[in-house]
């Protein structure tokens, strides 16, 4: 039997069926919207947690930059301080050659007397004059005795009017 | 933003004769027979409502919204029947089964809205069409009265085809259009001449609280029960 009907409306089944979508609808637009506002949250958190860490590293990084330039400036002074103390240091071990010339002085004026004296790295050149050729050997016995003399020898020997002079090479420690 | 109309499954049942409106609550729960849970009707003597025309809907829709607030069913379901002199009905015979517009009597369509229902075949091989038409303006007038006082009106139809649709839910299964030729024409074409009070009580329940006159109230009931089962009736069944 045809159900005649004078007025065009949604039948109370299809009212049902948009009800039952409406709902649905509005329950997939909520989820989504949660869902939306769940990975923004996280995201903006991400992004927080990002910055901060940036702005700590970025600061981190402002001291090591100035940290580095004063390593950089200690480092040259250091190596400045090293290279005067070096020169110091050279200065300080070498051996004052007046204390060496004095103690050749001593060991020879009983013998002689010293003419010239040629200070080398290793070795010292002397020239003796001397009143009696005999004392040579007094005198090399003498200078070989003085704590920076290794070794003495004898490199000439001059015989002139009054006086004789003897060249010796004496190896220094 | 405007929200959905809040829904329910109540329906209730309007009608509307020369000079009554009638009210009814028909519910359902589960498989259980419908009950008539309410029921009122209004006799208009000062032409309020004349030949189903609403000439004071005002004070209709006042009735109406009282019943519905009365009983708490703002939201549901309205179906409206008519019934009366402005409402044209006609049984038209044809000689065969699909009738053009023209046999069926169907002229001036801009001014009324029509339909029809295939009945019964005659011995002779042809064919009975109940012919129903409604001025335009007379549904207008419903569906102003409707917006007015907030009805979810669904339905608006004939007397004659709500006992159409209770003749079909009573003959169940074994409804024949053959049996119907034999029936309407036995009551000289009286659809409502084909129930008995039995009728009513084999298709709701009446609830205790509901006080009326069978013989008195029988026609009207009988639109109110075969609206209430054309609006629940699935039309496959």
């Amino acid at each position: 039997m045809k159900k005649i009907n004078f007025v065009r409306t949604i039948s109370r089944a299809q009212q049902h069926q948009i009800k039952r979508w409406y709902w649905h609808m509005a329950l997939l637009a909520s989820l989504t919207l949660l869902t939306i506002i769940i990975v923004q949250t996280k995201q903006l958190i991400d992004l927080s947690s990002i910055k901060e860490t940036h702005r700590t590293l970025s600061a981190k990084a402002k001291t090591s930059s100035e940290f580095a330039q004063r390593q950089q400036t200690l480092r040259k002074e250091k190596e400045l301080v090293v290279d005067h103390l070096q020169t110091i240091k050279q200065w300080a071990l070498q051996k004052d050659p007046g204390t060496e010339i004095v103690e050749l002085v001593t060991a020879i004026k009983n013998s002689g007397s010293l003419l010239s004296c040629s200070r080398m790295p290793k070795k010292i050149e002397m020239t003796v004059a001397l009143n009696d050729p005999t004392a040579v050997t007094a005198i090399m016995h003498s200078i070989k005795t003085l704590p920076f003399i290794h070794e003495v020898k004898l490199s000439s020997l001059t015989q002139h009017s009054n006086r004789t002079e003897v060249k010796l090479n004496a190896l220094t420690k | 933003m405007r929200t959905l109309p809040h829904l329910t499954d109540e329906i209730v049942t309007i009608g509307c004769t020369p000079n009554t409106l009638a009210l009814a609550w028909i519910t359902r729960s589960g498989k259980r027979i419908p009950t008539l849970m309410a029921y009122h009707t209004l006799s208009f003597q000062h032409l309020q409502l004349h030949n189903a025309q609403l000439f004071n809907p005002t004070a209709l829709s006042s009735h109406i919204t009282d019943f519905l607030a009365q009983h708490k069913l703002s939201n549901a379901f309205i179906g409206i029947w008519l019934n009366g002199p402005a409402i044209k009905q006609q049984l038209i015979t044809c000689s065969h089964a699909e009738p053009t517009a023209q046999e069926l009597g169907i002229v001036d369509s801009h001014r009324y809205q029509w339909d029809y229902q295939y009945l019964y075949p005659t011995d002779d091989g042809r064919f009975v069409f109940y012919v129903t038409s409604i001025a335009k303006e007379l549904i207008f007038q419903y569906q102003l009265l409707a917006i007015t006082a907030h009805l979810h009106l669904i339905t608006l139809t004939t007397y004659q085809i709500a006992l159409l649709h209770l003749y079909r839910f009573i003959q169940g299964k074994t409804f024949r259009h053959s049996k119907l030729a034999y029936d309407i024409t036995g009551k000289n074409n009286q659809l409502d001449l084909l129930f008995t009070p039995e009728s009513i009580t084999r298709t709701i329940a009446i609830h205790p609280t509901v006080q009326l006159d069978m013989a008195t109230e029988l026609p009207i009931l009988l639109g109110m029960a075969g609206l209430f089962i054309m609006e629940t009736t699935d039309e496959k069944n």
